[in-house]
């Protein structure tokens, strides 16, 4: 494109220095038959003239007074000036551009506004030519014309220079816009920032300073200044403009991280499930477990365990491999990146890290000359297995456990939603022992509704209330059962957040708190609080949608204000009264007895 | 490494192109050029954006020569694969696919030829994999349509409407007809009413003819063997029935020992091969605030509809309007719609020699443009040629086109190998294929064409 418009301009260049060339060669004869001045041709004549030498031989014949010449270069001399004021708001229409447009598009623009400024310049080095030839009459101003002639050359020339400076620049300032915008999309630090700040002010410096060393000493040096001040501020506005008009950016920009969190935001948005190729290297199955975990229609530890699961069983079935390649190490590298990606939406449960270092385990007991099929068959069989005995199994055996300590008439008090304590109060109902429950939830999770109606359903006497309602509650409860993300390796219990508020107001009545978790749920890693490692919800869950008046509505426009969602808890062993698992009722302390058992018996 | 593919995609570019006027001779319409090339490039550009590598392309018999030389001049990288139906029967969208449903191994997204948009196709399969369904469709809602002063006959087309029943919690598509199947009066089922809270009906959304569907679905239409037309019938039926509820294996069993029904109902054929069932009972999501139900009402099959927001630039190339609107906009939108900039708005074969050509306008290969004219918002085909003192403004020339000398042409159209003779006036004109126009005729709204052997131009 930039190159095509070049060779145009080339031509159209030629062809005007040809026919100022006529032109020229006629006044002079003009001038010499009649010796008298006509201006009417001086208007018309064109100025951008490359080769000033032709010039010179037509225009010696009719220079007639040298000394004056001087005079005449005075006057010439302030076009220049002229030109460059003509040219000054046009850069900065050029660098306003440059930063609205696309890299590419530059080009193009660029060699179009030059070519406007060129045509600024002639015009003003026109109308000044023209005063002094109607001033100082018809010898002088052929020697004028000869002049501004040169002088109009040189000053296109300058022009030409600053606008590639300028261009420099503003290439410079787009190429750092374009690095931070990407490092927007995932973390704008402070430290970024102010990087892009300083390189943008050096970017602004370098090019006043082109500029100046550019414009001859006449030409005020206030007005490069503003060339370069003001783009700046009209880059900020619209940086803001841009902010508010792209839809991708938001999340990321505009939401303030809280300070002591840092580093629990995770590198993900949302938008890069927007921008994923359709057909990738990744399975189906994967990917549509990866959207369904962003959007959290697969959440809850067991669910995202067999999801996982269910998706890399999917992945065996279907996977075909290559020619001499390992079954093990050609199938891991998929696993790999399949697991990079989900990670990526969502950083994983205790459960789905168990259930793949499970999964890893059998991958990497295959022999090595193991054939694809019997391969692909034990693999899809251990699975099947690991969900049966893990999650099914161990469910029964602590539903069986929990209904025994269940007593006549208890009321029983549960947080949250657990597909877990699901089954142990419906299994419960359905083996007759008669007891109440109520939910305890808060407006953030849907979770603890969604319980509500699932224990509803099955027909098990139920009442829900608010987390605020906990004190006066738990007054008249018998047990708090309640389910878990993962038990720690000190005993320390991680589960959606508000449970620990559940169990200190349990411990403040002395009422008794079991917490039910599969053994597929131990994690080895230790934590005595949730801010060490957590996950960050999406803040927009704080707001109440259905409130219009909502104070929080626009949150992110104010940049004192932060939310902060955090999903999980941690209740610390001295809460618990005991942990209900398949092998057995164990103080929670006892976790790392079965961390190491589990270790012995599945490769864990 | 060989990859598993998650969507096939078909693009079907069969349309007669029933709505647009009848200009004489044969226009396909998934060739008319909008911008510098045919209609159908959009769809496969877009599908190339998008990360397919292949794709099935449905045309009709007659046309695909012409198509592939279309194609051929046009930068694509994306691998198209001519799926030939005849021309002579008139078959619809749903036979269409039920040709090629041998070939479909996965799920299928379809995608009409004549669409151009900048949507994110990702949106459209992101819901689809949420919410693992059946359908997923996409309708722009354009709003009210713009009014432009159209070429040719003044006519009162009135543009198909469907009404599209969508449940605003949940995002469903729960009713699904076209408004000329009513008279007076709209009945909408019961059932629907009490299931779902608040369903919203639009009837001026545009349909983009966009379907993400279960590779059962295929397999439902070639067994079924009922369906002609994929949005006419096959659509409305399964959007239908969510409604119902599978039927008892009992009574089923009852009736294939009697043989009288062995036809296959659509839950045969939706069902779940994996763990989904037991994700979907664990899983503390629901879609739904209030009621008994369990998640998605407990329905295997779900209909979802996405709606982007009106910012969101699509049409189907399916009318006179749309395609004069879609040419008039398709340069300022035409990084957002192909994700790339245009490089060669001038053809580097081309050889214009005039200057007063603006940067609305196009020029195709090898064609020959004379000094001294005026082009403004014009796109001007491959192999035209435009004389001297010839005024060009808002005009769309297909390829092959003459324009002789002297010649003012304002808002028309003129389709492929017509000759427009000296010293011709003609505002908002349509110039039907290979037609001649003799000179010095003047005309607005009118059409010239051969549409019997007498020129008909009617005022």
């Amino acid at each position: 494109m930039s190159s095509k418009q070049g060779s145009e301009k080339t031509r159209d260049d030629v062809m005007a220095t040809r026919e100022a060339k006529k032109l020229l060669k006629q006044k002079a004869k003009a001038k010499n038959i009649e010796n008298k001045d006509n201006g009417s041709t001086n208007i018309q004549l064109p100025t951008t003239i490359r080769d000033s030498e032709t010039k010179k031989n037509i225009s010696t014949n009719v220079i007639k007074n040298p000394p004056k010449i001087p005079v005449a270069c005075d006057k010439i001399n302030s076009t220049p000036s002229i030109t460059t004021k003509a040219e000054s708001p046009k850069s900065k229409d050029e660098v306003d551009r440059a930063i609205q447009n696309d890299n590419i598009d530059i080009n193009a623009d660029k060699s179009k506004e030059l070519i406007k400024a060129e045509r600024a310049a002639k015009k003003a080095a026109k109308q000044a030519k023209k005063k002094p030839i109607q001033e100082s009459g018809d010898k002088n101003a052929v020697v004028a014309q000869d002049f501004t002639v040169k002088d109009v050359v040189n000053t296109l020339k300058d022009i030409v220079n600053i606008a590639k400076d300028v261009q420099a620049v503003t290439d410079k300032v787009i190429a750092i816009d374009f690095t931070t915008k990407k490092g927007e999309e995932s973390t704008k630090s402070k430290a970024e920032l102010r990087a892009e700040r300083r390189a943008k002010q050096e970017a602004q410096r370098a090019s006043k300073q082109a500029a100046q060393q550019q414009i001859p000493a006449e030409v005020k040096t206030e007005q490069p200044s503003k060339q370069v001040d003001k783009p700046k501020e009209e880059k900020s506005s619209k940086a803001a403009t841009k902010t508010a008009v792209e839809k991708s950016k938001p999340k990321s920009q505009g939401m303030q991280k809280m300070n002591w969190f840092q580093h629990l935001y995770t590198e993900h948005d949302k938008e890069s499930l927007k921008q994923m190729a359709i057909n990738s290297n990744l399975h189906p199955a994967v990917i549509k477990l990866g959207v369904q975990l962003a959007s959290r229609v697969v959440t809850g530890s067991n669910a995202r365990c067999i999801a996982l699961l269910d998706a890399l069983k999917k992945m065996v079935r279907d996977y075909s491999l290559p020619a001499r390649t390992e079954f093990a190490r050609g199938l891991e590298a998929q696993l790999a990146a399949s697991v990079e990606f989900l990670w990526a939406v969502r950083p994983p449960a205790a459960s789905q890290t168990n259930a793949l270092k499970y999964f890893r385990y059998h991958l990497t007991q295959l022999p090595n000359n193991v054939d694809e099929f019997d391969a692909k068959k034990r693999l899809q069989e251990e699975i099947d297995r690991y969900i049966r005995e893990q999650i099914d199994m161990a469910g029964e055996a602590i539903s069986i456990a929990v209904r025994n300590k269940i007593s006549t008439n208890d009321n029983i008090l549960t947080y949250g939603c657990s597909s877990l304590i699901e089954r142990i109060l419906c299994e419960a109902q359905a083996a007759g022992v008669v007891f109440r429950a109520v939910v305890v939830g808060t407006r953030l999770q849907r979770g603890a509704r969604e319980m509500l109606r699932r224990l509803l359903a099955r027909g098990v006497r139920c009442s829900y209330a608010d987390i605020s309602a906990l004190n006066y509650l738990m007054r008249d409860m018998n047990k708090v059962l309640v389910g878990a993300a993962s038990l720690l390796a000190n005993g320390a219990v991680l589960a959606p957040a508000g449970t620990l508020q559940a169990a200190l107001a349990a411990r403040a009545h002395n009422v008794p708190l079991l917490v039910a978790c599969e053994t597929h749920k131990f994690a080895d890693t230790v934590q005595t609080d949730a801010f060490v490692h957590n996950e960050i919800g999406d803040p927009d869950d704080l707001i109440d949608k259905n409130d219009e008046n909502s104070p929080l509505k626009d949150w992110r426009t104010n940049p004192n204000l932060s939310l902060l969602n955090l999903m999980y808890d941690v209740t610390p062993p001295s809460l618990v009264t005991a942990v209900v698992t398949e092998l057995a009722i164990l103080p929670c302390t006892s976790a790392p007895v079965v961390l190491r058992f589990k270790l012995s018996e599945y490769g864990l | 490494m060989h990859k598993i593919l998650e969507f096939q995609a078909v693009v079907l570019a069969a349309g007669r192109g029933s709505r647009m006027p009848d200009v004489g001779g044969t226009v396909s319409k998934c060739l008319l050029p909008v911008g510098p090339y045919p209609v159908i490039w959009y769809s496969l550009n877009m599908l190339e954006r998008y990360g397919f590598q292949d794709t099935m392309v449905v045309v009709l018999d007659e046309d695909k020569s012409n198509i592939l030389n279309a194609l051929e001049k046009c930068p694509l990288k994306i691998k198209y694969e001519l799926i030939v139906i005849p021309s002579d029967e008139d078959w619809g969208t749903a036979n269409s696919l039920k040709h090629i449903s041998s070939r479909v191994t996965t799920d299928l997204i379809v995608i009409s030829g004549d669409l151009i948009t900048n949507i994110n196709l990702n949106e459209v399969v992101n819901l689809y994999r949420k919410h693992d369904a059946a359908l997923a469709t996409l309708f722009f809602n354009n709003g009210p349509e713009e009014w432009i002063e159209l070429p040719g006959l003044k006519s009162k087309a009135k543009p198909d409407r469907d009404l599209v029943c969508i449940d605003k919690e949940t995002e469903r598509l729960v009713f699904l007809a076209s408004a000329s199947d009513f008279e007076e009066n709209v009945k909408i089922p019961r059932v629907l009413l009490k299931k779902f809270g608040s369903i919203s009906l639009f009837s001026r959304l545009l349909d983009a003819h966009v379907y993400v569907m279960k590779n059962w679905l295929i397999s439902y239409l070639v067994e079924s063997d009922k369906f002609t037309s994929i949005k006419g019938e096959l659509i409305p039926h399964i959007v239908r029935k969510q409604l119902s509820r599978p039927k008892n294996p009992l009574e089923k069993k009852g009736m294939s020992e009697k043989n009288v029904d062995i036809c296959k109902d659509v839950f045969d054929f939706a069902i779940d091969k994996g763990y989904e069932s037991k994700i979907r009972q664990m899983s503390a999501y629901n879609d739904h605030k209030l009621g008994s139900k369990g998640v998605y009402y407990n329905d295997t099959l779900r209909c979802y509809a996405l709606i982007p927001d009106k910012n969101t630039f699509g049409i189907r190339v399916n009318t006179l309007a749309s395609f004069y609107l879609s040419n008039s906009k398709i340069l300022s939108k035409w990084v957002e719609v192909t994700g790339t900039v245009l490089s060669d708005r001038i053809n580097l074969n081309s050889e214009v020699k005039t200057k007063q050509i603006d940067e609305a306008s196009t020029v195709g290969e090898k064609s020959v443009i004379a000094e001294k004219t005026s082009i403004k918002c014009t796109f001007v085909g491959a192999n035209c040629v435009i004389e001297n003192k010839v005024r060009l403004t808002n005009c769309i020339l297909m390829n092959n086109v003459t324009i002789k000398e002297g010649c003012v042409l304002q808002d028309c159209v003129v389709y492929t190998g017509a000759t427009v003779d000296t010293g011709c006036n003609l505002q908002y004109c349509l110039i039907g294929p290979h037609h001649v126009v003799p000179s010095s005729t003047s005309g607005k709204h009118q059409l010239f064409a051969e549409t019997t052997d007498n020129m008909i131009t009617l005022g």
